[in-house]
């Protein structure tokens, strides 16, 4: 069972999708006048946008996000998955959903992670 | 050359697939010890702190805060920002002391000592990293008027915690320590025993330090002894233990301290090796002392004899003359650097420049002459005439203003516009330097007149030649004002407000007066009749500030009198007196010297018990004497002469009979030095140095960077208004690399074009790099002057490769902050020739040595370029080059001497000077093969003109003797008579003996004839001789002597006075006949004679003509030509004088070089390919054409390097060449 932290709270309802924690190339191509010149800056996690999604989510477990999120700080995260192992600092860059207008429950809640340092 | 790189990243430059790497490091151009620094706040109540590294990477430094307050100030891990938490430890708490440690569970504990009311207590806080207070509570409390020292608290390495501090326990001094294993609960306080000190004596500033091998410092200042004045002198000192604190060794002395005049206190050590440390402590003067035999005083009677300090170059400059009895003569002119307290130069008439040997031989005097910025000037006092010099310090130059001709020291009249006739004494004169005049005031005596002229001179021009402007004149018969107010004692001119002021006259006389400068008009005459309030004996100095005239004056204790004594206020509007009387003693004489504004309204005066400021605004008095500022002078003598003041740094200058002293009005000249001490078998320690630049920096605590080991410092500096905090770092260098952004360009360009490299780029989070940002630490590191180094490189392998692409001087910096907007700056800089462009050489010494040995010479002796810098080669076809820059920037002098050669100079990738040759005949240094690393290829000749014809104009080396035209050289006239002559008259050909001609012919226009002559001969005028070195002939005039012939005259006709008449009878009877009258007949011929003879004088004119011989360098020319060209368009042709051309050859080699230069510019192109480290510019590369293929060649005038690290989102990543070239 995966148990995931973000900023010291074990997060009750884990996220139905995530982006891969996989690092990105950063490179460039450019077409020269017979060939072509490509530069390749490495693969990097830094500065990577992780995108979690929840379809549902109660307003105590949305309560739960939001705090973190008006903290505006960097935070702990913790995916709790069996690869890689990483925990990452990250700054909540976006957290949003939309109202399930029955009960107090989020919907559609999608929250995004900027990788600032791989710990 | 071109550039050699490391072959592996060779091999990768020619990679299609490529990985570079950039890195930027920044750092300072000169050491960053001694610091110093930029202030962590900006009130004026901060002191008192204490600081620590915390294991998070944190620097925590608390202080004090207008007494109440602690402030705990904390950076982020990342020490980049400062953030303040402010503590309030209650209504009339008054803290005293703080200490801080890191607490073994990762928070913060701070120890208080503070008083409240009648009560010192001493307490404890702890906090969180960033400032949340944990737990708070008491330790112990006493009676506050208990003499305590600071405190200090360390964490040991058993985990317990251990504090210091001193404490007055009759009948003795000690240090006590009191132990916690918690920061909560702490022991009863016991006192340390450390042998080898006197227990009623004082140790100052207890600070604790343990080093890895356990061993706890704890570092004081002692109190050895105690002078008359209750001075104190103290010295260094460490006790060990090596048993947490249980016992402790003898007490070391490390500093050697004899006497009251310079002490060490408050030593804080920190431990860099295991085998370092370095002990940071401060050193206490009364004053910085200059002694005056370092301003030129080579006996008693030699004395500084006027001072000014330079606000902008941070001098103070003076002179010194000789003050006994005979001439006061000028001995040394001064430069002293403040900052470093040290004599940067002395000017006399034996240096270079000199100041003319009259100085050294008249009156000059002492406190006539006043500078200005970094002017000084001196003059012949007592002349009518007038002989002045100005020492520009700046330009290390003098000019003389000479008012008349002496030949005696060879000086020459430069200055008119003075009226006749004057006659008396200059004065004195003062300069203004904002408006380049220098003023003068003379004293015109004699009965009827005893009258004062003021007037100036604008020195702004390159001379020789200046105008005396008069300004006022004013006479004192004219004024109906009696002889005994004759003699000016002070004169002060205020262009400003349109005004200048007068005093004058002897003892029991005094005149003041005021008067107009744009109308030659008094104003006001202060004169005892009018004005009883003036003072009876006259005002000696004064100064206006403020609306009124501050003077001193010599105390009468005549009735009308006595009530006058001390300062005399003289308001200029109502024209009343106020006498105010020094709260410092009560005297009826306070022996003022010299009077001076300070600025900001107060009044600063010497004199014979010390200097003294008076504050109008609260009407206080203060003192500086060696009571007030133990140590101000070295044999404690008060009496002062002349003043300046540094009003940056609250810096008073004095003189005194023995020399020169700088001192605080905050008191004591505190300055934090450093020690290092070293371990081998036990620690020693070395001599101190400077550890920060200002005098008024003390108190100093470190810590060290954790990731580097560099030292963080934070000090308190006084002001006159409180004292706040500064902080430096040691650091040395940075690596911006992080910070570069992505998606923006890195760029350097490098060119042969006779302009700095230049390096643009941007850098994130630009707010912390804002200088004007005080919370960030990293404030400094993008600071104009600032040194980059920049390196491009290849990861390879996963190994990292690097090649230098040169070291740049940040010229720009800009950022500018608005709402949603990240705050990025962007960053402009060039390597260091940019100075070469505003670095002006006034003189060059003559070169006559190879031209790269002559760029070397100027870069190091002009430009501060070490010599170590320098990598020039021997130039290609170089000579001995002759010749002498004047007033010429560094940067034209090294590239007129480059080009003359064919090469350019610049600032290579290695960051030193080298030069390069630009020649069609240069050796390949890069062969591309095909166009596989090409993006862009274009022919461009758009700078380029139609000039096919160079004509280059020299002069040979040598001189030729040559002859003009003739010319009359020289006339004479006279007049000659019957006495006769044989006269010789030398003809010089000039005045000054100098010009030589040559074949001198006479033109006799005029000459006498006589009877008289034309009886014995004529007169003849000839040339008899000339000089062979063509200076001069001379003229020799044969005139007849007609005396023999007088004498003849005479003589026949006194003869013939004496001969009867001859009576010849004849005919009938006796009485006919015929008388002769030869006697008559010989008088007759006698006075003939004399009257020929004395008619024989007459005038003579004659003109000699000559050639004059000259020494003229013949010219000489070459061209160059496009014949190509020429038959195309005809002949376009360009004239231009070459330098250091002696030789038709070598004008011809320039002209071949310059025509050279039009027909590349003809085949100028660009091309962008893919970046190549090995390329440089002035590189001859050859590279295929895009389309035809064929293999072009051409030289590397212009390379563009650019950068771009790329984004995931955008993909615009490159790393590229932009390359312009002339093809060959």
């Amino acid at each position: 069972m995966i148990t995931m932290t973000l900023g010291g709270q074990t997060l009750s309802k884990l996220p139905s999708d995530m982006t891969l924690i996989t690092p990105d190339r950063i490179s460039a191509m450019k077409k020269t006048y017979s060939n072509v010149a490509f530069f390749s800056w490495g693969n990097t996690l830094i500065g990577k946008v992780l995108e979690l999604k929840w379809p549902l989510l109660s307003f105590a477990e949305f309560d739960v996000l939001d705090t973190l999120f008006q903290a505006d700080s960097s935070v702990v995260f913790d995916p709790g998955i069996p690869s890689p192992t990483d925990t990452y600092t990250v700054e909540i860059i976006t957290l949003d959903g939309e109202y399930y207008m029955q009960t107090t429950r989020r919907t559609d809640v999608r929250m995004k992670l900027l990788i600032l340092a791989v710990i | 050359m071109a550039l050699t790189l490391d072959p592996t990243l060779a091999t990768a430059q020619d990679s299609q697939s490529r990985k570079p790497l950039v890195e930027l490091i920044s750092s300072g151009l000169v050491a960053d010890i001694p610091f110093d620094g930029v202030a962590l706040t900006e009130t004026n109540e901060e002191s008192g702190q204490s600081v620590i590294t915390h294991s998070s990477g944190r620097l925590i430094i608390p202080h004090i805060y207008s007494d109440r307050y602690l402030e705990y100030v904390y950076t982020d891990i990342g020490r980049t920002e400062f953030t303040t938490v402010q503590i309030d430890m209650g209504s009339g708490s008054v803290l005293r002391s703080i200490a801080v440690t890191e607490l073994t569970d990762g928070n913060v504990g701070i120890l208080i000592l503070h008083a409240n009311g009648a009560t010192a207590y001493l307490s404890y806080k702890t906090f969180t990293p960033t400032g949340t207070v944990v737990n708070s509570g008491a330790i112990s409390n006493w009676n506050a008027s208990i003499w305590t020292t600071e405190i200090s608290v360390i964490t040991l390495a058993n985990n317990t915690y251990l504090a210091v501090y001193g404490k007055f326990n009759t009948p003795n001094y000690e240090l006590e320590k009191i132990t916690s294993s918690d920061f909560l609960s702490w022991s009863s306080a016991s006192v340390i025993s450390i042998s080898g000190l006197d227990t009623t004596k004082k140790k100052y500033n207890p600070s604790l330090l343990q080093i890895t091998t356990d061993d706890i410092f704890l570092w004081f200042d002692y109190l050895e002894t105690v002078g008359p004045n209750g001075e104190e002198l103290t010295n260094l000192y460490y006790s060990i233990s090596a048993d947490n604190g249980t016992s402790w060794a003898t007490a070391v002395k490390i500093t050697n301290y004899d006497d009251y005049t310079e002490i060490g206190k408050h030593p804080i050590a920190i431990q860099q090796a295991a085998d370092s440390m370095t002990v940071v402590f401060y050193e206490q003067r009364g004053s910085l002392w200059m002694p005056e035999e370092s301003l030129g005083v080579t006996d008693i009677n030699q004395s500084i004899s006027g001072i000014h300090f330079d606000p902008v170059g941070r001098k103070v400059y003076g002179y010194v003359t000789y003050i006994a009895a005979g001439n006061k003569i000028f001995i040394s002119a001064f430069q002293i650097d403040v900052d470093t307290w040290s004599v940067d130069k002395l000017w006399d008439t034996g240096t270079t420049p000199a100041f003319n040997t009259i100085y050294a031989n008249e009156h000059v005097w002492y406190g006539r002459w006043e500078g200005d910025s970094d002017y000084v000037l001196i003059g012949v006092k007592g002349s009518s005439d007038g002989f002045f010099a100005i020492l520009d310090a700046g330009l290390d130059t003098i000019t003389q203003l000479n008012f008349a001709n002496n030949a005696p020291y060879l000086l020459d009249q430069n200055v008119s516009g003075k009226s006749d006739p004057w006659s008396g004494d200059c004065y004195g004169g003062q300069l203004d330097a904002d408006t380049n005049r220098a003023w003068f005031l003379w004293e015109a005596g004699g009965l009827y007149s005893l009258s004062t002229y003021i007037g100036y001179v604008d020195y702004s021009g390159p001379g020789p030649d200046y105008t005396f402007t008069e300004v006022h004149t004013f006479s004192l018969y004219t004024a109906g004002l009696p002889w005994q107010s004759w003699g000016t004692t002070d004169w002060r001119l205020y262009p400003e407000i349109d005004m200048g002021f007068q005093a004058s006259g002897f003892a029991g006389s005094g005149l003041f007066r005021s008067f107009l400068l744009s109308e030659d008009a008094s104003v006001e005459i202060y004169d005892k009749t009018t004005y009883p309030d003036l003072p009876l004996n006259p005002i000696g100095s004064f100064v206006y500030d403020g609306g009124y005239i501050w003077g001193v004056f010599a105390y009468s204790s005549l009735p009308a009198e006595a009530h006058k004594r001390g300062l005399c206020r003289l308001d200029i509007t109502t024209h009343t007196f106020v006498y105010l009387r020094p709260s410092w003693a009560t005297l009826d004489e306070y022996a003022f010297e010299i009077v001076t504004a300070l600025g900001d309204g107060r009044i600063m005066i010497s004199g014979a018990y010390g200097v003294t400021i008076y504050n109008p605004s609260s009407d206080t008095w203060i003192l500086y004497d060696n009571d007030s500022v133990p140590g101000l002078t070295p044999n404690v003598s008060d009496d002062f002469d002349f003043l300046a003041y540094d009003s940056t740094n609250d810096m008073i200058f004095g003189s005194t009979s023995i020399g020169l002293a700088g001192f605080l009005e905050v008191g004591f000249v505190k300055q934090a030095h450093y020690l290092t001490g070293t371990y081998t078998t036990s620690w020693s320690f070395g001599a101190s140095s400077d550890f920060v630049l200002g005098y008024r920096d003390y108190d100093a605590v470190v810590t060290l960077d954790p990731d580097n080991g560099s030292i963080y410092a934070f000090w308190t500096t006084d002001i006159v208004a409180g004292s706040h905090l500064k902080w430096d770092n040691d650091s040395g260098t940075i690596d911006l690399s992080s910070y570069l952004l992505n998606d923006t360009e890195i760029s350097v360009t490098w060119t042969i074009e006779n302009e700095p490299s230049s390096l643009t780029f941007s850098v994130a989070e630009g707010h912390l790099f804002d200088n004007t940002n005080i919370n960030s630490l990293f404030r400094t590191y993008l600071e104009k002057g600032r040194k980059l180094s920049l390196r491009f490189g290849e990861k390879i392998s996963d190994i990292d490769y690097w090649a230098d692409q040169g070291e740049y001087i940040v010229t720009e910096n800009r950022i500018s902050y608005s709402r949603e907007r990240y705050p990025s700056m962007d960053v402009r800089a060039e390597s260091r020739d940019l100075f070469w462009d505003q670095n002006q050489v006034i003189a060059t010494p003559f070169y006559e040595v190879a031209p790269a040995a002559a760029i070397e010479d100027v870069l190091t002796t002009f430009a501060n370029v070490e010599a170590g810098d320098i990598n020039l080669p021997v130039f290609d076809d170089g000579f001995s080059i002759e010749t002498q820059w004047l007033d010429t920037y560094v940067s034209d002098i090294v590239n007129e001497l480059s080009e003359r050669f064919k090469y350019f100079t610049f600032y290579g990738m290695d960051g030193k000077v080298t030069s390069r040759k630009i020649s069609v005949t240069n050796a390949t240094d890069h062969a591309y093969p095909d166009n596989s690393k090409l993006f862009e290829f274009t022919p461009d000749d758009t700078f380029s003109s139609f000039i096919n014809r160079i004509i280059v104009t020299g002069q040979e080396l040598n001189f030729i003797e040559v002859l003009f035209a003739e010319e009359r050289v020289a006339s004479m006239q006279g007049t000659v008579g019957w006495w006769g002559a044989d006269k010789d008259h030398t003809h010089w050909y000039d005045d000054d003996k100098s010009r030589r001609c040559r074949f001198p012919r006479l033109d006799v226009i005029e000459t006498a004839t006589s009877i008289g002559f034309q009886l014995v001969g004529s007169i003849t005028e000839s040339i008899s001789y000339a000089d062979p070195d063509d200076k001069y002939c001379i003229v020799e005039i044969d005139v007849p002597s007609l005396i023999p012939i007088l004498i003849a005259g005479i003589a026949l006709y006194m003869l013939g006075n004496k001969i009867p008449d001859i009576v010849v009878v004849a005919g009938v009877g006796a009485s006919t006949g015929v008388t002769i009258p030869v006697g008559r007949w010989a008088e007759s011929v006698g006075l003939f004679l004399i009257l020929q003879v004395l008619a024989s004088v007459g005038s003579y004119q004659y003109d000699i003509y000559a050639q004059p011989v000259g020494e003229v360098r013949r010219s000489i020319q070459a061209q160059a030509d496009d014949l190509e060209l020429q038959n195309k368009v005809g002949i376009i042709e360009n004239k231009v004088e070459g330098f250091l051309c002696y030789s038709i050859a070598s004008c011809k080699s320039v002209a071949d070089f310059m025509l050279l230069m039009e027909q590349l510019q003809r085949s100028r192109l660009k091309f962008t390919k893919v970046a190549h480290l090995q390329d440089e510019v002035g590189d001859t590369i050859t590279h295929p054409h895009p389309y035809s293929g064929a293999t072009l060649k051409f030289l590397v005038n212009r390379l563009t390097r650019r950068y771009k690290t790329s984004s995931k989102e955008t993909g615009n990543g490159y790393f590229t060449d932009d390359i312009e070239g002339w093809r060959l």
